[in-house]
């Protein structure tokens, strides 16, 4: 290993001003002395040669106008002739880098050397030079050059893994970045998808990962994803496929990266998959035909709505429920795979009433719209009883949420609590609690059912009604519990397992 | 020369550093630091680049270069004139 990969190499340990020098120590125990004029940039003056401070990474010089910074890798480089001589050849290594890059973005367009010129404003020369790494390119003039191309200086970093990836070493580094590529959500890779066990072993190894420790990793998501280890290792372009049944969304936000949507989808509708294959199947039961059926059936076995009763509720009529915690774009959603049925709730919110809402919402399109095999139903948008989808699917879902909690009462209880606050915001709060009493309502529900309806007016309530929320126990435990106590998770070959287990690690 | 701070890391560059070409310093909470040669984003010595890293750099790469070239402007070389004998 090279001295300078080594941290001791590079820390200051102290430092001080010696007649016109600067004497620094390093963490290894060397020394250096370097004169302190050569420090210097142009334009400071007033400078404080025997005030100086540090810290592991730098010196700090008092002068003006500002205090001089001077990093470590400075005085080595003026110091220690062989750290010199890599950081020069690194340096022509980049320049030659550069250049190949530039000609193979301009061949790739089909541009010629003389026009790529004349488009850029410089001398062909110029060009020449650049793409033959005998010149060093500054700022500006490498901004001109790709943006007459189309490109940017961010297509140009980013082309390096595809561009070397045969000759570069394979790397985890290089494997998550080809997949964040293809709209795998890094966090989601290292977070869900590869072990954490096996990440640790490659981090162990940094310099040279073991191609079977890499291979394993990879396989993880080959078996997610369907690619092969070939296809992954490539530098083709990794395309997320879908089938059109595991993504059936009603509306995409406008700031949506459908590549990732597309790798969230395939990933969560995989976990559904595993969850089907290793639940027992349940009689068929009819599903209700009705919201006052659904009512009865409810409540022959539960007194009120609360969250575990439902979620066991929904269980008993053979439909599995899947919490998963990961931020995003993806709300939550139903799936019928192979006429079983799955709902995935996916909310990061810790109120109750909340993940009851979003449930009755995914319970009433498995009811009314998945009865046919091999549908489904994504939802990309937080769920919301006032949302402006145009939709009538998800309409009606609210609506059956809305009456399954407040029966037909809800616009008038809320008019009741706006009266009872006399119209005002800091009255609303006392007004929710005395008419829940009053009517028998959770309390939760109608400070939610308030909150939505006064952000549907451009009034933000939610602060007081995340006050008025249950939240204990956490609803992801409560819906992860039973989710264990109906999956037997254990007959799931060890990388399924893995992925389900820690799909739903709190 | 604090360029982009991060909750896990800082970016700097620094002023008459131009001996080695464009680079950038990636400075981690744990007193850890990588140096990073710009535009490229390969990393010098040190550890391996973390993704969550190369991806900030990625994404401000302009600001990154353009702060370097800011704190050390790029030399013009002259032919030094032949003596005439």
């Amino acid at each position: 290993m090279k001295p300078w990969n080594d941290v001791a190499y590079q820390r200051i340990t102290s430092a001080e001003s010696l007649g016109d020098n600067i004497v620094v120590h390093f963490e290894n125990g060397e020394t250096s002395e370097v004169a302190n004029k050569v420090l210097i940039p142009f334009d400071f003056s007033d400078i404080k040669w025997d005030d100086i401070k540090y810290n592991p990474f730098e010196i700090i010089v008092p002068a003006q106008p500002e205090p001089i910074h001077i990093p470590w890798d400075k005085i080595r480089v003026l110091t220690d002739k062989e750290f010199a001589k890599d950081l020069a050849n690194r340096s022509e290594k980049q320049s030659k880098l550069i250049g190949l890059k530039i000609k193979r973005l301009r061949e790739k367009k089909g541009i010629r050397s003389n026009e790529l010129a004349e488009r850029a404003g410089i001398t062909p020369q110029t060009i020449s030079r650049i793409e033959q790494g005998h010149t060093d390119v500054g700022f500006a003039t490498l901004r001109k050059i790709l943006a007459s191309m189309g490109y940017s200086l961010s297509d140009l970093a980013s082309q390096e893994a595809e561009l070397d990836i045969e000759n570069t070493p394979r790397s985890f580094n290089l494997l998550v970045k080809r997949l964040s590529k293809a709209g795998i959500d890094s966090k989601l890779l290292i977070q869900k998808i590869i072990p954490v066990k096996l990440q640790e072993a490659l981090n162990t190894q940094m310099s040279n990962q073991p191609t079977m420790l890499l291979d394993e990793a990879a396989s993880y998501v080959s078996n997610v994803y369907g690619w092969p280890l070939k296809e992954i290792w490539s530098n083709q372009t990794l395309i997320v496929k879908t089938n059109p049944s595991e993504l059936a969304y009603f509306k995409k936000p406008s700031n949506a990266n459908e590549n990732q949507i597309r790798a969230y989808c395939h990933y969560a509708y995989y976990l559904a998959k595993i969850v089907l294959k290793t639940t027992v199947q349940k009689p068929t039961y009819e599903f209700p035909g009705s919201l006052e059926e659904f009512k009865i059936m409810y409540l022959k076995s539960n007194k009120e709505l609360e969250l575990k009763s439902l979620i066991d509720f929904v269980w008993s009529l053979g439909i599995a429920v899947l919490p998963l915690n990961d931020p995003g774009v993806f709300h939550g959603a139903s799936w019928n795979i192979d006429g079983r049925h799955i709902i995935i709730l996916k909310q990061n919110a810790k109120s109750h009433a909340r993940w009851i809402f979003d449930l009755l919402h995914e319970l009433y399109h498995v009811f009314v719209h998945l009865q046919k095999e091999n549908t489904s139903v994504v939802e990309l948008e937080e769920l919301n009883p006032f949302s402006d989808s145009e939709s009538l699917e998800e309409l009606e879902a609210n609506a059956f949420a809305n009456q399954v909690i407040f029966g037909d009462d809800a616009e008038r209880l809320a008019e009741v609590c706006v009266e009872s606050a006399e119209w005002k915001l800091e009255n609303l709060k006392q007004a929710v609690i005395k008419i829940s009493k009053k009517e028998k309502i959770q309390v939760d529900f109608l400070a939610n059912y308030l909150a939505f309806r006064l952000a549907y007016q451009g009034q933000d309530w939610w602060a007081t009604a995340a006050k008025m929320q249950i939240s204990e126990p956490e609803p992801f435990s409560i819906a992860t519990e039973i989710f264990k106590k109906n999956v037997q998770i254990q007959k799931l070959n060890p990388i399924d397992h893995n992925l389900l287990t820690t799909a739903i690690s709190n | 020369m604090l360029v982009v701070k991060e909750a896990q890391f800082k970016i700097y560059v620094y002023p008459n550093d131009y001996e080695s070409g464009p680079h950038c310093h990636v400075r981690f909470n744990d007193d850890s630091e990588i140096s990073v040669d710009i535009p490229l984003i390969m990393p010098r010595y040190g550890a391996d680049l973390p993704w969550e890293v190369r991806e900030v750099i990625e994404r401000d790469i302009d600001l990154i270069f353009r702060s370097y070239e800011r704190v050390n402007p790029p030399r013009i070389y002259k032919k030094p004139k032949k003596k005439r004998k």
